[in-house]
């Protein structure tokens, strides 16, 4: 007798879509070719007599242009076509072939134990850089996510089993049990609980660092190829480099928000990946902001690997359900809501815009007495959230802080709530 | 606005970082969506080409508080909302003022056809898939219990469906929905409460059971 479905079923059924059918990367290529002829049409009108000649037709549409021009640009276009084809030039062409087998290979192992030395803050996830701090060693154990067929009662129904995940930084631990992801800061006995599906692989699995990569070729130039020797033993190496993006007056502080360059080694034989470096510019310098230090491919590791046990009186980072006005007002509107609430030391709703219970107490602390000023909020770089403006007065020493809120709204409420900037 | 730090795309459009960002979650919620409603590959890439092209021409007009992706889906549900009405138009008309009679519909849609790029080969079709590791035989059920899905969620209205994808696959708020269809945020739940209900009618456990 066939089972009738329940509506949890069903959105899980639903939900279980949204990684499927990303759009295909042609797709993404054809659109850049047409949004660029957009551009260039654009700029064409937008310069109406700079690019005119005497006899009132455009300079390159003049005859003598064009007639001494063409062959001359049909031999260069053919040029730059073969170097292509070739691999010698293009470096969206050339190194997505180099590194489409280095992927298959660094994906195929079960689990990857490494180690990384990270320019990063210790108490902080990976990803957050500290270019002028000091290097700190950080430890993962993945296991990737695999399908498994379970056994007994329900032979043959096949189950997908979720991943595992475990990193280890000096003042702050990660670890997907398979039932959740938990943050924990020893150092404030504070704890943060996700659902499972947000774990980031992403940070230790090192295949995800390849097809990062091939997937953003983007602005990638290749500053070096070095093909290794499979008899000899010496690696293969392949090294990029993007430039900046525009980050809208906010300070750099992902990886991605520098001008940045990236080492990839691999194994010549099994083409799995063995060595990353990550370095940043700042002011000129070049600066390594990871390495990898130590890696191995393992066929299995022991769950006890990715289990936590949490201290006593642990305290956890969690939104309070609000009511429903709170959970409705804009990014500003919360900004402003969430600062005369810690002035009027209405702490209770507060703690609807501060999950950080660390924050809370900073904030009691200090006790904002005056809101001055408060901006619009802006978009900036790859961040969920917005920036807002704001020029607050503190108790404390008659302090004032001029400075940007971080807010977002990527929680279960749909609530915008204090990500920083305080 | 544009920043200092970044040279001003030509003619005060967006800036090459801002077609990035266009190419990026927003192409892929918005072929998500297409997928699917059941849109032909043909009839899906010639839709996402007018929305972009209308999102690159008004990205000034997009809020910036707002998410990206769902400015330019909400874009895309008109431009198929027309789409689906020409369709209409077309077929309903006298067989004499038809497109098709014009220009004969095979070769049209052979030329459309043509702005496909060439079937991927093996080796590529296992590279784009993001889970390099499933097994095949996972997929295979996966890929069949989706079209199920796919198929009863043809089976609702337009609106029910679009709330349902939107909101359950895409996992776009209520509150965004009912900015992207021009609805209540009441009207938006409602729909996914009937879609819900409706699906529920049409499917069983074991039809989507290689989903879950």
């Amino acid at each position: 007798m066939k089972r009738e479905l329940d509506d949890e079923e069903l959105k899980r059924a639903l939900g279980s879509l949204r990684n499927d059918d990303p759009a295909p990367e042609w797709m993404r290529e054809r659109l850049r070719e047409i949004l660029l002829q957009e551009a260039q049409r654009k700029e064409q009108a937008a310069r109406p007599v700079r690019g005119k000649a005497l006899a009132g037709r455009p300079w390159w549409r003049s005859r003598w242009v064009v007639g001494i021009a063409s062959p001359a640009v049909v031999a260069a276009a053919a040029a730059i076509l073969a170097l292509r084809l070739a691999g010698v030039w293009g470096p969206a062409l050339s190194y997505a072939r180099i590194l489409e087998p280095v992927l298959l290979a660094t994906g195929s192992p079960e689990c990857v134990h490494l180690v990384l030395n990270v320019r990063e803050r210790p108490d902080e996830e990976m990803g957050f850089i500290v270019p002028t701090g000091e290097s700190v060693r950080a430890e993962a154990w993945v296991r990737w996510p695999a399908s498994a067929r379970s056994a007994g009662a329900d032979a043959g129904q096949r189950s997908v089993e979720p991943g595992r995940l475990r990193v280890e930084k000096p003042e702050w631990s990660y670890v997907a049990d398979g039932k959740s992801v938990v943050y924990f800061w020893p150092r404030q006995n504070q704890a943060l609980r996700h659902p499972v599906g947000s774990a980031r692989f992403e940070m230790a699995w090192p295949a995800a660092w390849v097809e990062k990569i091939l997937e953003a070729p983007e602005g990638a130039e290749v500053i070096e190829t070095v093909e290794g020797d499979a008899a000899v033993g010496t690696p293969s190496r392949l090294l990029l480099r993007w430039d900046a993006p525009a980050l809208r007056g906010r300070a750099p502080a992902w990886f991605e928000d520098y001008p940045r360059e990236v080492e990839i080694q691999w194994d010549a034989r099994s083409k799995r990946l063995m060595g990353f470096r990550r370095w940043v510019f700042v002011d000129g310098k070049r600066i390594a902001v990871t390495e990898l230090a130590a890696i191995e491919y393992l066929p299995s590791i022991p769950d006890e690997t990715f289990s936590i046990s949490l201290p006593e009186g642990v305290r956890f980072v969690e939104l309070i359900p609000a009511p429903p006005e709170i959970d409705a007002l804009g990014p500003r509107e919360a900004a402003e809501f969430f600062w005369k609430a810690a002035i009027a030391g209405d702490w209770e709703t507060v703690r609807y815009f501060v999950p950080n219970p660390k924050l809370l107490d900073w904030l009691r602390d200090k006790r904002p007495v005056e809101l001055r000023a408060l901006g619009q909020p802006e978009k900036s770089g790859n961040y969920v959230g917005v920036f807002i403006p704001y020029h607050v007065k503190y108790a404390e020493r008659g302090g004032r802080t001029k400075h940007r809120i971080a807010m977002r709204n990527d929680n279960q409420f749909g609530r915008w709530v204090v990500d920083g900037g305080i | 606005m544009k920043s200092d730090e970044e040279p001003i795309g030509p003619a005060g459009g967006p800036s090459p970082s801002e077609i990035e960002a266009l190419l990026g979650e927003p192409l892929n919620a918005l072929h998500k969506v297409l997928k699917r409603r059941g849109v032909q590959p043909a009839d899906a890439w010639d839709i996402v080409q007018e929305t972009m092209i209308f999102a690159y021409r008004n990205y000034d007009k997009h809020d910036p508080t707002k998410r990206l992706s769902a400015w330019v889906v909400g874009i895309g549900l008109n431009k198929l909302r027309d789409f689906r009405k020409s369709q209409r138009l077309r077929w309903g008309l006298p067989r004499l003022f038809r497109r098709s009679d014009k220009e004969p519909l095979l070769e049209r849609d052979v030329k459309r056809q043509w702005a496909l790029p060439p079937k991927e080969t093996p080796e590529q079709a296992l590279l784009s898939k993001r889970d390099l590791r499933a097994d095949p035989l996972e997929r295979l059920l996966r890929a069949e219990a989706a079209e199920r899905l796919d198929h009863a969620l043809a089976q609702l209205s337009e609106e029910c469906a679009n709330a349902l994808i939107l909101h359950h696959v895409l996992g776009f708020q209520q509150a965004e929905i009912a900015e992207m269809t021009h609805a209540k945020v009441s009207t938006v739940a409602m729909r996914i409460q009937r879609g819900l209900a409706a699906l529920r009618k049409l499917l069983t456990y074991e039809d989507v059971e290689d989903l879950l």
